[in-house]
């Protein structure tokens, strides 16, 4: 069983609160992988540490067969690599056009075959009649989807999506669902974190559960148990059942 | 707004401010509180200076001297405050309408409260407690009735911040579109330039002939009154020349007056000069009608500052300023060809990483206004500079010096692209975290960067080159000379703006080049490249030193001796350049996440 994603007690501190607290992620080739958490519970603080974004404060990775800590590994990983990260990665002045160009250059892409994917990956994200726009003047969706072109442009072996479908139409969203579907029947693999769980039990063939930093659940999503759905699992998972049952104090009797 | 809305708006902006200087660290807060001390003792001691010189100098005042004071008072106030207000144009609200408008309060009072903050700043605070020291000096030295002045202080700095209040409301719906925002700010910011240099150029070309003119007059009346010392059959007529010299200059005196007076009178700008002067002449009708003038002032622009300012928040929140919403005007027509950008060109002998890396920073940067703006400014300082230096005499007595400038030339292509190279990272914003992404070496990426701006250093320096050498005497060689010092300038510079950027990288604003929650560590780096700077390009001069001490041993050559040494010099540096850049790239990797961490809040 290949991994592309192994961690080894990965820990992320800021000053005195702990991020990410020891936590060891296996994610085999191939398989498309939902973390989820709940809000501030570390999830887009380990994918930036996988993508090189964010260094760990301890612990290590491996990202397919690479370790992102070695300058010299990190950037032959960095070419295999596909990242929409939360909060992106555009270029304010650019159009699309000219920032997928300049994300393909960098990645020394063959210049016909660049064009040849740009064109396409325009009008199928629905970017093509704002392609002169400079992505500063960009909906947020908008940007969502640009920076999903700009991962899936040089084909990369692993996608790391952190909330990719927020804020992006339904029509968007189903396009974009279909595209990581066949990227990962064709043996590459996705890491994606939502919190459209909906979303993950259609997609995902396996989960990961943060809570407070740590990892609580690591499984395949057919082997999630319990027989109920992911939402149900999750809830028990992070402990939800407690607020759940919660009141309002005000809310209990009848309003005046 | 509610004595509990009041607290609540009060807590926050003291939670905001505590926030912010505890982010900065320590270091921060105790230079927070260092600038807050010296800022206080500014004000304290521009209030004691100008009551002093008041109560000692207001006695002979004339009343036309103090109007001149006071006006230029204000005008130097006005200054300050436009300067000042270019910079708000780039910055929100103390308190935005956005964040209250769903909220039971009264947006009025909220207004109220922001026009109000928006009197804490450095020309309110050097200028309020100069005005108010030389009321008070007024009133002890010329009677009581000059308590008067205080409340015609008040209203002016009412009138001029509300009438600039109501332009900033102005100018933010014309920025609800982000392009054309940039624009508008781009050419607000170089009209003020220009309107500010103009007085100057004004100046340089009328300098001449009044000083002839002075000097003229001046020597006449010498004349005269040593025909008058003299005695004589002379001196009759000289006593008549002189006194008619003098009834010249009072009324030419009396003319300026009147002039000056009625300007005053009729500009609102002037109605505090003219007010002060009103009310120590002790006519109280204009006194009064100075003081309602620009009381009523105040009141209009703040009643349509509201207006608009309440009209743009409720529009942008029902999707008005939603530029994504608005149909694209430039769509390619199906089928067209495509022009290819500049995006997609390539260099020769450049790698093809390089090459994007140039071109793309290089577009961002044309497209920016913050960046256009940077780059105009060389352009100006070129003709203003080129005009005085035209217009100097001492230009052909330079000689053997003449060398010695063209350092001066280049450094004029370096001060272009200073602020862009010192932090090269922090322009990209949220775009540096595909560089972080990239599997491209580091060093291609400073090579990039520096490639970028190489034509905005390299075209400027040359330009100043050139024009240097119309008004001094440069051979062919020395202007060669020049050129290959001016690559060798830039290749250096690019090497101290590379250290700078990924030691002390600079958060940026949207849309400006005003750092943001810049830290003190950031400061003394951006500090140091002001002392590096010279010390790295100093030895660019040792070819001059060398051909000049041969001069002076009489050692002269026929090689043209400084165009070969720096030639030499030039191959010096890029084997230098070649070498460093290895090892900036090495440090780039090592802290491209805590620069990414500093730029975007990772």
């Amino acid at each position: 069983m290949e991994l592309a994603i192994q961690t080894s007690e990965l820990s992320r501190s800021f000053d005195s609160f702990r991020a990410v607290d020891k936590v060891d992620l296996r994610v085999e080739r191939g398989t498309f992988y939902g973390f989820l958490g709940p809000n501030g519970a570390g999830k887009s603080t380990t994918i930036k540490m996988l993508t090189g974004l964010l260094a760990p404060s301890s612990g290590r990775i491996r990202v397919l067969d690479l370790d992102p800590l070695d300058h010299a590994q990190s950037l032959a990983m960095k070419a295999r690599i596909g990242v929409v990260p939360e909060d992106l990665a555009l270029f304010d002045n650019l159009t699309a056009r000219e920032h997928l160009t300049f994300l393909g250059r960098m990645h020394s892409m063959d210049k016909q075959v660049l064009r040849k994917r740009i064109d396409e990956l325009l009008p199928l994200l629905d970017l093509e009649k704002d392609e002169q726009k400079l992505t500063l003047e960009y909906s947020h969706g908008m940007k969502k989807k640009l920076a999903l072109a700009g991962a899936l442009l040089h084909d990369p072996d692993l996608l790391f999506l952190d909330e990719p479908f927020e804020g992006v139409d339904a029509v968007a969203s189903r396009t974009i669902r279909q595209i990581l579907a066949s990227f990962v029947e064709r043996g590459s693999t996705v890491f994606l974190t939502s919190h459209v769980l909906e979303i993950v039990e259609r997609l995902c063939t396996h989960v990961g559960i943060i809570k407070g930093g740590r990892l609580v659940e690591q499984t395949a999503l057919a082997e999630l148990g319990s027989g109920g759905s992911l939402e149900q699992r999750f809830l028990e998972v992070v402990g939800a059942d407690a607020v759940a049952g919660a009141q309002l104090s005000w809310l209990g009797e009848a309003k005046a | 707004m509610n004595y509990s809305h009041l607290q609540a708006v009060l807590w926050l902006r003291w939670r905001i401010l505590v926030n912010r200087i505890r982010r900065g660290g320590k270091l921060g807060g105790v230079m927070f509180g260092v600038l807050l001390f010296c800022a206080a003792c500014t004000s304290l001691g521009l209030f004691v200076l100008a009551l002093v010189l008041g109560l000692t100098t207001l006695e002979k005042a004339t009343p036309f001297g103090l109007m001149a004071t006071w006006a230029g008072l204000a005008l130097a106030f006005l200054f300050f405050w436009m300067v000042g207000l270019l910079t708000d144009l780039q910055r929100s609200d103390s308190m935005s309408f956005k964040h209250l408008l769903h909220l039971p309060v009264s947006l009025r009072w909220v207004f109220l409260y922001n026009y109000l903050s928006s009197f804490v700043s450095f020309s309110v605070g050097i200028f309020l407690p100069a005005m108010l020291g030389l009321c008070i000096a007024m009133t002890v030295v010329l009677g009581p009735a000059m308590l008067v002045s205080i409340p015609l202080v008040l209203a002016y700095f009412g009138m001029i911040t509300a009438l600039t209040y109501q332009l900033r409301g102005w100018l933010a719906r014309l920025m609800e579109d982000k392009r054309r925002g940039r624009t508008v700010l781009a050419a607000l910011t170089m009209g003020f330039v220009l309107v500010l240099q103009a007085p100057n150029l004004l100046n340089l070309t009328r300098q001449e002939s009044s000083r002839a003119e002075r000097e003229r007059v001046r020597a006449e009346r010498r004349e005269l009154r040593e025909t008058i010392a003299r005695g004589g059959p002379e001196r009759e007529a000289a006593e008549q020349a002189l006194a008619r010299l003098e009834a010249q200059e009072r009324t030419a005196e009396a003319e300026l007056d009147t002039q000056v007076s009625f300007l005053a009178a009729a500009l609102p700008v002037g109605w505090l000069p003219y007010g002060v002067r009103a009310t120590h002449e002790r006519r109280w009708l204009p006194s009064a009608l100075c003081l309602l003038g620009m009381l009523g002032i105040s009141g209009w622009s703040l009643q349509r500052s509201y207006r608009t300012t309440l009209d743009f928040t409720t529009r942008a929140r029902r999707g008005g300023s939603n530029s994504a919403a608005k149909p694209t005007k430039s769509v390619a027509k199906p089928g067209a060809a495509r022009k290819p950008s500049m995006v997609e060109r390539t260099l020769p002998f450049v790698a093809d990483a390089e090459a994007a890396i140039a071109f793309a920073t290089l577009r961002a940067l044309l497209r920016a206004p913050e960046a256009k703006l940077l780059l105009l400014s060389p352009i100006i300082l070129l003709g203003l500079f080129g005009f005085l230096l035209a217009k100097n005499p001492a230009l052909d007595q330079l000689g053997d010096y003449a060398p010695a400038m063209s350092l001066g030339a280049a450094s004029t292509g370096l001060l272009s692209i200073m602020q862009l190279i010192q932090n090269q990272f922090g322009l990209d914003r949220a775009g540096f975290r595909a560089f972080v992404l990239s599997p491209v070496p580091r060093a291609v990426v400073l090579r990039g960067k520096n490639l970028a701006v190489a034509p905005l250093a390299l075209g400027v320096g040359l330009a100043a080159l050139t024009g240097l050498a119309c008004f001094v005497p440069l051979d062919a060689s020395h202007f060669l000379g020049g050129c290959l010092q001016m690559v060798s300038a830039y290749l250096l510079f690019c090497l101290v703006g590379n250290t700078i950027s990924i030691l002390g990288p600079m958060r940026l604003k949207e849309n400006a080049l005003k750092a943001e929650n810049v830290n003190a560590k950031t400061i003394l780096w951006q500090l140091l490249s002001l002392v590096l700077i010279p010390i790295v390009l100093s030895p660019l001069l040792i070819p001059f030193g060398v051909e000049f001490a041969l001069r002076a041993l009489e050692l002269e050559t026929a090689l043209p001796v400084y165009l070969i040494l720096h030639a030499l010099g030039l191959a010096a540096v890029v084997l230098l350049y070649r070498w460093l850049i290895r090892l900036q790239g090495e440090l780039l990797q090592a802290r491209e996440q805590r620069i990414l961490e500093l730029l975007t809040r990772v």
